[in-house]
């Protein structure tokens, strides 16, 4: 195995590890918190997806367009 | 006899586009997808559906019965198995189970056979297809794991992104394998992605706020599109004209999937599409936080606050969270607002690719832009979304029950096909790309000023023609508009707790 596919390989491990600390532990910690726990539930009860792409995509639309629809 | 026998060789090239050519492909997959979407929800529909909707017109229920075969991971926060598996306890105490597995296999299946059936008829292997596929599969599934945690949509950092990086950490580190090449197809897949996208720019939808939103979404929206360009071209002086376009339309329009239409539209290169997206979700998790905050210390009134959110930030996720920080009216009047302008992608994808077919790639030898030309150089695939955005809108507008059978189709199948689509775009283009060919294009850091100029003069301006269209031309329409708060509707911003 060459020095650089060592160091790609190394690079790729190291990634992941570091990426699998942020997703499985610190951010179900950050949702934990008390603001964001809030915040989040919040988003739920309304139907909010922020990372939605397009209207199609949020929940929330939904009785906004039916009202919408029967005006 | 020559010029004939040239005529016909011409004629035969032409026809064989039909059946080669990426934007064709694209525009067939889609059809097809969506012709058997629409059935599918057709022939689910209640034997009695017209006498149910003369009834009880929107409260009539119709269902995809694709649905359970096509899913993406869900939403998660405390373990990354809940995206594909999860209990919930409903009301009554019920268990309520979700299972994505079955789903998500069925995209894998319905993808694969699909694109390795184009792959074949466009004379490429599809055993090569078939072999990558499911590695690049495997990638796009990892990333909407990572885009489906809680707080990271919260954040709106969408799956685009993850799926980008994913693909670049793959590329920048053992290097993409030769033989994931095969299944890399960015373009396809975007193509193919903005054809079922093109389902849901319904026309119809347009006058959801009247002739004042149509202004404020409409007449400012290519204002700054255009102006944002020039900007960009003649006082910036960026070199490349397509990652002008491309941050243009991602800023005054609506975010990630303006930009994906625009560069399909113009040809961008994979790595302008991916810098556009960049400084738009960067600004869009700023402006979505800020903008609230502002509005309501100022005191701003709800509607007037609501439609310059609407018109500014550019992800439609981060307006509908913007706006629900100044209660239902907000909410209501800002993601209404980035509807319209949601729809406003079929016109824009429509006229940057006319534009660049007849200005932009023109032959310099040609005297003027002729329609032969204009033809060549357009990207067919802009026919297949325009085809779908005029006949759903005719069947959403003209159909009894036409608003719920487009709906349950969208929500049913396409919505779903077309995020993997994208999500598949992305790591391709993740895969093909590396971290030294995105240096060149933050040179003197000219992208990250037009997209600040650009975006200061749309705040401006939708700030100045929403006070103009809600508060002094039409007024009158503003207890309409409040939905279902109108008390509160008038009075100025207050934060929701």
């Amino acid at each position: 195995m060459s020095g650089q596919q060592l160091s790609g390989r190394l690079g790729l491990g190291l990634t992941v590890c570091l990426m699998a600390v942020i997703w499985l532990r610190v951010l179900p910690w950050v949702a934990a918190q008390p603001k964001m726990a809030a915040h989040l539930e919040q988003l739920d009860k309304q139907g909010i997806d922020p990372s939605a792409m397009f209207y199609t995509d949020l929940e929330a639309m939904e009785p906004i367009l039916r009202r919408l629809e029967c005006r | 006899m020559a010029t004939e026998e040239l005529s016909a060789t011409a004629k035969r090239v032409r026809l064989s586009e039909f059946t080669t050519s990426e934007d064709w492909w694209a525009v067939w997959c889609g059809g097809l997808l969506l012709t058997i979407a629409f059935a599918a929800v057709w022939f689910n529909r209640p034997t009695d559906f017209a006498q149910q909707f003369a009834e009880s017109a929107y409260d009539v229920k119709v269902t995809s019965p694709l649905k359970p075969f096509l899913a993406k991971p869900g939403k998660w926060t405390d373990s990354a198995l809940d995206a594909f598996y999860s209990v919930t306890v409903v009301e009554g105490g019920e268990d309520r189970i979700t299972n994505k597995v079955p789903g998500i296999f069925g995209v894998f299946l319905a993808i694969g056979i699909l694109f390795a059936i184009a792959q074949w008829v466009r004379g490429y292997c599809p055993a090569a297809f078939l072999k990558a596929f499911p590695f690049v599969f495997l990638l796009a599934t990892l990333s909407y794991v990572l885009a489906a945690h809680s707080v990271i949509k919260a954040w709106n950092l969408e799956y685009a992104l993850w799926a980008l990086m994913s693909g670049l950490i793959v590329s920048n580190t053992i290097g993409t394998p030769k033989f994931l090449k095969h299944a890399a197809l960015t373009e396809f897949y975007i193509k193919t992605g903005l054809v079922l996208l093109g389902a849901g720019v319904l026309m119809s939808r347009l006058m959801a706020l009247g002739v004042p939103g149509i202004f404020v979404a409409w007449v400012v929206t290519p204002i700054v599109l255009i102006t944002t360009y020039l900007f960009g071209q003649k006082v910036l002086k960026i070199p490349s004209k397509s990652l002008t376009m491309v941050i243009a339309a991602d800023m005054s329009v609506c975010g990630v999937s303006a930009a994906i239409a625009t560069a399909g539209a113009c040809k961008a290169k994979k790595e302008e599409l991916s810098l556009a997206i960049g400084l738009s979700l960067s600004f869009t998790v700023i402006m979505m936080v800020v903008m609230p905050a502002v509005i309501s210390a100022i005191g701003m009134d709800v509607i007037l606050g609501a439609a310059w959110m609407g018109g500014t930030i550019d992800a439609t996720g981060a307006v509908a969270a913007a706006g629900a920080a100044l209660g239902e009216t907000g909410l209501h009047v800002a993601t209404t607002v980035k509807m319209i302008q949601n729809i406003l992608i079929g016109v824009t994808a429509f006229g940057v690719a006319v534009y660049w077919a007849a200005f932009v790639e023109r032959d310099s030898s040609e005297s003027g832009p002729g329609l032969v030309s204009i033809w060549h150089g357009f990207p067919k695939f802009v026919l297949g979304f325009a085809a779908a955005s005029i006949i759903f809108s005719l069947i959403h507008s003209s159909i009894d029950g036409g608003p719920m059978l487009v709906d349950a189709m969208i929500k049913g199948s396409t919505k779903t096909l077309r995020g993997w689509f994208f999500c598949l775009a992305f790591v391709s283009i993740g895969l093909q790309t590396n971290f030294k060919e995105l240096l060149p294009y933050l040179k003197g850091g000219r992208p990250l000023v037009l997209y600040l100029c650009g975006q200061t003069l749309n705040l401006c301006l939708t700030l100045f023609m929403a006070w103009l269209m809600y508060y002094v031309v039409f007024d009158d329409q503003l207890v309409e508009l409040s939905g279902p708060e109108p008390a509160a509707a008038i009075q100025s911003a207050e934060p929701v707790e």
